[in-house]
This record gives structure tokens, C-alpha cells and sequence, in this order.
């Protein structure tokens, strides 16, 4: 289908907490996949890895709403008014059930709305999606 | 505020209660109107008053210029008997005139009428001579020094008047100079003020002459040289009895005297005379040219006419006048006192009611503000919730990763003991986290009004029922006397599944039924939702709805004892009304009523 070699989705985490953070880390090794990771702790730090192009394209964002300093709707707010970072494809994966959010969220054309709705449930099912996902979708590169 | 108002009420108070300048005005006016309505009445009265005298004394003294014009006529009448006479007319002649004339009756106040020769001196014995024929002792009387003579010859009656037969008018001025003055004028006299001989009273009278002329030639015995005066007739008057026979004297309206210079001819101005006024309301002064003397006469009111005319209707004007000033005034007291006091009753009213606004819109203004820190009270807690529930839940995910991890990592070496542990530590973080979302939920009641849909109840009923997945032994037993209404479906939603899912879950039986009734009650429909689990007996049944309070270990029936909680803040704050029922043996019943509204359809 296509001669170009398979390159690998890079993934940014934007966590605060890090039991999170290395919950996905985690769930990455024990699925082996290769994609290369950064993980930042708030919006402001990923703002600053996506201007210095640290973060190879394609790439998805993993984003947490409830962070100090930037929170992810602001983090959102600043990347949709940016012309260079706005076609950045973001998920958002946080424990916040509220609709607001969720509305807000959508608003700013986010990719998918995830809760970490159970404590038992790891990242294992998430990644498995998002594995999926990226096979499928052309990303913007 | 309230200072400015107490301090306005005295100043207010001091300018109310007395009379007014409009008051006076109105009082001016009307007293200004009442004496001018009270002197034109009595001007008018004095007017009316005066005319009736100037009638009255013009009558007496038309009546006077009347008698004497009349008495006039008798001399003239007795001239022209005279004149038919022969020259040398006699005593009887004259007597048969008088009689015919008649004097007593239809000249009353006359005293007599009679005649008079004239007499040049040189005719006197013959004259006397004359005379003596028909009276033998008649003479002259009294002497005198004038050279001509004016002797009364003839007087009828005679028997009243004896001694004026043969009096001399020449010997006294007053009789002689009228005498010629009417010889010379031609015209009737009347002489001065005298005594008439003949009155034994000695009054004040006069004498009427009248002359006569005759054109048959000269006469021995009397008449000047050629023959044309011949005499005079005269009348004698005693004063008073001509006024008898002119006036009527009673009754009258006016006195008066008569003067000829400063003697005096008639007075009835004195206290004898009847209703003599001593201080008359008219007097009047009139002096009229009578036969040659001016008559001065003097006309006052008597008692009389001042009792007729004693006009007692500007008197009654001025006092009625002043008993409706008097009323005014004492209305107007009356007025202004009770303006006073309704006035100070307003102010005090005005007052009160102030204070109780002022006090009413403090007390509005502090309910209003403590409603406010109810409400942001309220908001706080639920926002403390929110957050608190929120919070927490992410180290309760770091503990339970963790365990999870350590369970993973050391899957191997764990002991049974230390895998109990670990499923225990899981459990209760399970727990936690059941506990946090619900009191999430709790939180979430009342952030959001419930949004209106249309459900059908039954269906809804059964929706609820089946996502609760219970075990297939559990039955739905619902009569839905409803049917299709429009309602907020989230919260009833809410409600009736914390009913359901308690009524599974603490359940003491491996089966049961749950019955659900809703029926249409006014405007509400009454829900209710009845177990035939263990009940709740009556002692805790006050307490199930506090929060976390729960009736059984957690470690038995896993709970949060947040779901009757969330039911009883629901329920509360759409103002419905609701009750639990159980006898604690058997069986639980919980009644609620639920606001709808029902579609009209077309």
C-alpha cells in the first residue's frame, strides 16, 4: 500500500502524577511497543518540548486536564491558537468525569475523551487502542 | 434616614393647629359682608324712615295751607254776600249769611266770622248814628290816636264774640297794619300774634281779613271818599282751637309748633302733648308765607312714629351676622384642632410605619444576605466536595496501581497470606473509590436543573430495572396508572434506581420482587417503590438518610450509605414530599411524589 517505511508515533504524556506516568510506561513494556515516549508534567513543559521539535512527528499528545501551573484545557486553549502546533492530535486521559470538561474538551478538537474511570483497569486496554489506532490513521507529519 | 424624619415631625407640628390667614380672611370677609348688608338695610330703613316723615309733616302742612285756603273761601264768600247786600247792609243781613254759611259745622275752628267798617273820621256820626238804630249802646272802643277807624261792626255768633262788637282794629299795630296791608293789596290777610279780646283764656290767635270793595258809590256812614273800599271781612282764630279743628289729634306721627317771628302761636312740642317725642329721630323746619305772615313751622317724629318705625331688621341681620361669624370661628377651631390631630395621627402612623419598613427591609436585607451565604455556603460544600472526592480519588489510583504492581512483579513468591493482604488492599481501595464517586454524585444533586423530557413510565420503569443487571431470581412487579408524561427524567431516573439497587442488594434472600406503583395524585405522581426484603426497622429509620450511615457492615453488604442520601437531597429540593415504610419484619416501602407535567396532545 505504501513504500514509505513504518514510522513510529512518537507520544507525548503530559502527567503530573507519576504513578500514572509510570503506569503507561508500563503498560508500553509489557506490550513491546517501540514507540518513543517524553513524558512532561504540565502544559507549560509540553508547550516548551513541542516548540524546540524535540518530539518527532507523527506524534500523539496524552494529555491529563487536572495539572498544576497549565492545566490541559489551557494547554489546548494555546495549541489551537498556534498555528504551528494546531494539528497536533490530542487525547485526553483523565479521571475528571465532569461534562463540562468533556464539552470544553471536544470544543478545542481533541481526538478522544478517555477516563480513567477504574482503579483496577490499567493502561494496558488504552495503549491496545491507541496501537490500533495509529496503524490505522494517517497522522499529520 | 430616621433622624431626618424625627427631626422633621415638630417642625411640621408647630405651624398646625392654629387659624390660618385663609381663616381670617374668609372670617374678615364674611363679618365685612354682614355689616355692609346691615348698614344698607338700615340706611334703607332710615330712608324709608325719613320719607314717611317728610309725608307725614308735608301732610300737616298741606293740611294747614288747605284749612286756611278753605277759611279764605269764607271771607270771600262772605265779601261777595256783601256785595249783594245793600251798601248799608244790617246785623240781620249779616246774621242771615252766617247762618246760611254755617260755620260751626263746616268751619270747624273758626271762632266766628264777621265785619268790618272802614271809617274816615269824618263819617264817624253817621256811621254811629247808624249802628245805634239797630244797637242803642254800640260804640267804639278803645281810644286811640290813629285818624281813621277800623271798628268791628258785625261778628256771628254773635253771643260768643260779644266783646269784639265795636273793637277798633286801628288801636293795636298787629291788627292795624294787616288791615291796611289788605286794603292796599287787595288780597287776603291775616294779622300778626294777638289776644283776641273774646278769649278768656288770653291764647295766642290772629285775625283773617278779607277786603271788601264795593263800585255802587260812596256811602255816608262808612268806605273811603270814592267809594270802593268799603271794608273788610274778617274771622277771628284762637290758635289752638283751629289746629282741633284741623288735625285729628290722636295718633299722629308728628308733632309741631308754629311760630310768626319769635312769638310763639302753637306748640304741641311739649310732654303734655300725647306721644311727644322729647328726643325726636326727625325734626324739620319749614316756614311758609301765609296770607302776608311767614309762619316758621317746627315738625318733629313723636314716640309714635318711632315705635312704627323702629325697624328691628338690620339689628336681626347684624346679630345673625355675628351668631354665623361666631360659628365660622368655632368651626374653624374645631376644624383646625381635629386637622391637628389628624395630622399628628398621620405623622405618628407616617412614623410607624417607616420604622416598620426600615426595620422590615433590615430584616429582608439580612435574610437576603444570609441567604446568600447559605447559598454560597452550599456551593462551597458542594464545590469542597467535588474537589475533595476528586482529589482523592487519584493517590487512592496510585495505591491501588501499586498493589497491583507489587502483586505482579512478586507473582511467584507470594505466600497465600501476603495474596489475602494484597486482595484485602484492593478491596478497600475498591471501596474508597465507591465511597468518593458517590459522594461525587451527592455533590452533583442540584448543580444542574433537571432537564424536561418525555417518558413513558412504565418503560422507564423497566429500563431502570434491567440496567441494574440483577440476578435473574429477582422479578419487576410495576402498575403504571400514569402513562406518557413530560418530567426530569435524570433525577426520578437517580432515584428510582438507588431504590431498586438497594432493594437487590440488601436483600436477606437469594430471590425476590421489587413492585413498583405509580398512580396520578393532583398534579404530582406518587411513586411507590416496595421490597419484600428484611425492612428497616423503625428505631433506624430516621437515620438511613444521613449520609454514610449505613445498616449492615461494609464487609457484608458493600455500600457507601450515600444512596438515601442522594434520594432524600433530590427529592428536597424539588419539594417532594416522601416516607418510608416498614414494620421492620418484612418488606420496605418508600413513597415519594414526583412533579410532571402532562402534554397536552392534539
Amino acid at each position: 500500500m505504501t513504500e514509505q517505511p513504518y514510522q513510529q508515533v512518537s507520544i507525548l504524556l503530559v502527567e503530573d502524577d507519576d504513578i500514572d506516568a509510570m503506569s503507561i510506561e508500563r503498560s508500553i513494556k509489557k506490550m513491546r511497543l517501540a514507540n518513543p515516549l517524553v513524558r512532561v508534567i504540565d502544559g507549560v513543559e509540553a508547550l516548551a518540548v513541542l516548540h524546540n521539535d524535540s518530539i518527532p512527528k507523527p506524534r500523539i499528545v496524552l494529555l491529563d486536564l487536572n495539572m498544576p501551573r497549565m492545566g490541559g484545557l489551557e494547554f489546548l486553549e494555546a495549541i489551537r491558537n498556534d498555528e504551528k502546533l494546531n494539528d497536533t492530535v490530542v487525547f485526553v486521559l483523565t479521571t475528571s468525569q465532569s461534562e463540562e470538561e468533556i464539552y470544553e474538551a471536544y470544543k478545542k478538537n481533541i481526538a478522544d475523551y478517555i477516563i480513567k474511570s477504574s482503579l483496577s483497569q490499567d493502561f494496558n486496554q488504552v495503549l491496545k487502542f491507541l496501537d490500533h489506532y495509529w496503524q490505522l490513521v494517517v497522522l499529520p507529519s | 434616614m430616621n433622624q431626618a424624619v424625627a427631626n422633621d415631625v415638630p417642625a411640621v407640628k408647630n405651624s398646625h393647629g392654629r387659624l390660618h390667614w385663609y381663616h381670617w380672611l374668609v372670617i374678615g370677609l364674611s363679618l365685612m359682608l354682614t355689616l355692609g348688608a346691615f348698614k344698607i338695610t338700615e340706611r334703607q330703613v332710615q330712608l324709608k324712615s325719613e320719607e314717611q316723615f317728610e309725608f307725614q309733616s308735608q301732610q300737616i302742612l298741606d293740611l294747614v295751607q288747605e284749612r286756611m285756603a278753605k277759611y279764605e273761601e269764607a271771607l270771600l264768600a262772605g265779601v261777595s254776600s256783601l256785595r249783594m247786600f245793600p251798601s248799608t247792609a244790617t246785623r240781620s243781613d249779616w246774621l242771615t249769611f252766617a247762618d246760611s254759611l254755617d260755620i260751626g259745622e263746616r268751619f270747624p275752628g273758626i271762632n266766628g266770622i264777621g265785619v268790618i267798617h272802614y271809617v274816615p273820621p269824618e263819617k264817624l256820626e253817621d256811621y254811629l248814628a247808624w249802628q245805634r238804630e239797630s244797637m242803642p249802646g254800640y260804640n267804639i272802643h278803645p281810644a286811640h290816636n290813629e285818624d281813621e277807624y277800623w271798628p268791628i261792626t258785625y261778628i256771628e255768633p254773635e253771643i260768643t264774640n260779644t266783646r269784639a262788637v265795636g273793637l277798633d282794629m286801628a288801636h293795636e299795630q298787629n291788627r292795624f297794619t294787616a288791615a291796611k296791608k289788605a286794603r292796599d293789596t287787595g288780597k287776603a290777610n291775616i294779622t300778626g300774634p294777638i289776644t283776641l279780646v273774646q278769649d278768656a283764656q288770653q291764647t295766642p290767635g290772629f285775625l283773617f281779613y278779607a277786603p271788601w270793595y264795593a263800585d255802587r258809590g260812596p256811602v255816608a256812614t262808612h268806605g273811603d271818599s270814592n267809594g270802593n273800599f268799603m271794608g273788610l271781612v274778617y274771622a277771628p282764630f284762637i290758635m289752638f282751637k283751629l289746629m282741633d279743628g284741623t288735625l285729628a289729634n290722636t295718633n299722629r306721627l308728628v308733632n309741631f309748633s308754629i311760630h310768626d317771628g319769635d312769638v310763639e302761636l302753637y306748640n304741641e312740642l311739649n310732654s303734655s302733648s300725647e306721644n311727644y317725642d322729647p328726643d325726636p329721630l326727625y325734626t324739620r323746619e319749614e316756614t311758609l308765607e301765609l296770607y302776608g305772615r311767614p309762619w316758621r313751622f317746627n315738625l318733629q317724629s313723636t314716640q309714635l312714629f318711632r315705635d312704627q318705625q323702629t325697624n328691628t331688621q338690620p339689628f336681626i341681620i347684624l346679630a345673625g351676622g355675628i351668631t354665623i361669624e361666631i360659628l365660622i370661628i368655632f368651626i374653624f377651631i374645631v376644624l383646625a384642632r381635629s386637622n391637628k390631630s389628624a395630622i399628628a395621627y398621620a405623622d405618628r402612623v407616617t412614623k410607624d410605619l417607616r420604622a416598620q419598613k426600615n426595620e422590615l427591609e433590615s430584616v429582608s436585607q439580612n435574610l437576603e444576605s444570609r441567604n446568600h451565604e447559605l447559598v454560597e455556603a452550599n456551593k462551597e460544600l458542594d464545590q469542597f466536595a467535588f474537589v475533595a472526592s476528586h482529589d482523592l480519588k487519584a493517590p487512592l489510583r496510585g495505591i491501588n496501581q501499586l498493589a497491583l504492581w507489587i502483586e505482579e512483579d512478586l507473582k511467584e513468591s507470594l505466600t497465600p497470606q501476603t495474596k489475602e493482604y494484597l486482595d484485602l488492599l484492593q478491596n478497600r481501595t475498591a471501596r474508597l473509590e465507591k465511597l468518593l464517586n458517590d459522594l461525587l454524585a451527592y455533590s452533583r444533586v442540584g448543580r444542574k436543573e433537571g432537564e424536561m423530557t418525555e417518558i413513558t413510565v412504565s418503560k422507564f420503569i423497566d429500563d431502570i430495572f434491567s440496567l441494574l443487571s440483577p440476578p435473574d431470581s429477582f422479578k419487576l412487579d410495576y402498575k403504571d396508572a400514569v402513562g406518557t408524561v413530560t418530567t426530569m427524567s435524570i433525577p426520578l431516573e437517580l432515584i428510582l434506581r438507588n431504590l431498586m439497587s438497594n432493594a437487590i442488594k440488601h436483600h436477606d434472600k437469594q430471590s425476590g420482587t421489587i413492585s413498583v406503583v405509580a398512580k396520578e395524585v393532583g398534579t404530582r405522581i406518587q411513586f411507590s417503590v416496595t421490597d419484600d426484603g428484611p425492612g428497616i426497622p423503625p428505631e433506624h429509620q430516621e437515620r438511613v438518610f444521613d449520609l454514610f450511615h449505613t445498616l449492615k457492615p461494609r464487609d457484608q453488604v458493600e455500600g457507601s450509605g450515600l444512596g438515601l442520601s442522594v434520594i432524600k437531597k433530590t427529592l428536597d429540593r424539588y419539594n417532594c414530599q416522601y416516607r418510608l415504610i416498614s414494620d421492620g419484619q418484612r418488606g420496605c416501602t418508600f413513597e415519594f411524589d414526583w412533579p410532571f407535567v402532562r402534554e397536552v396532545k392534539e
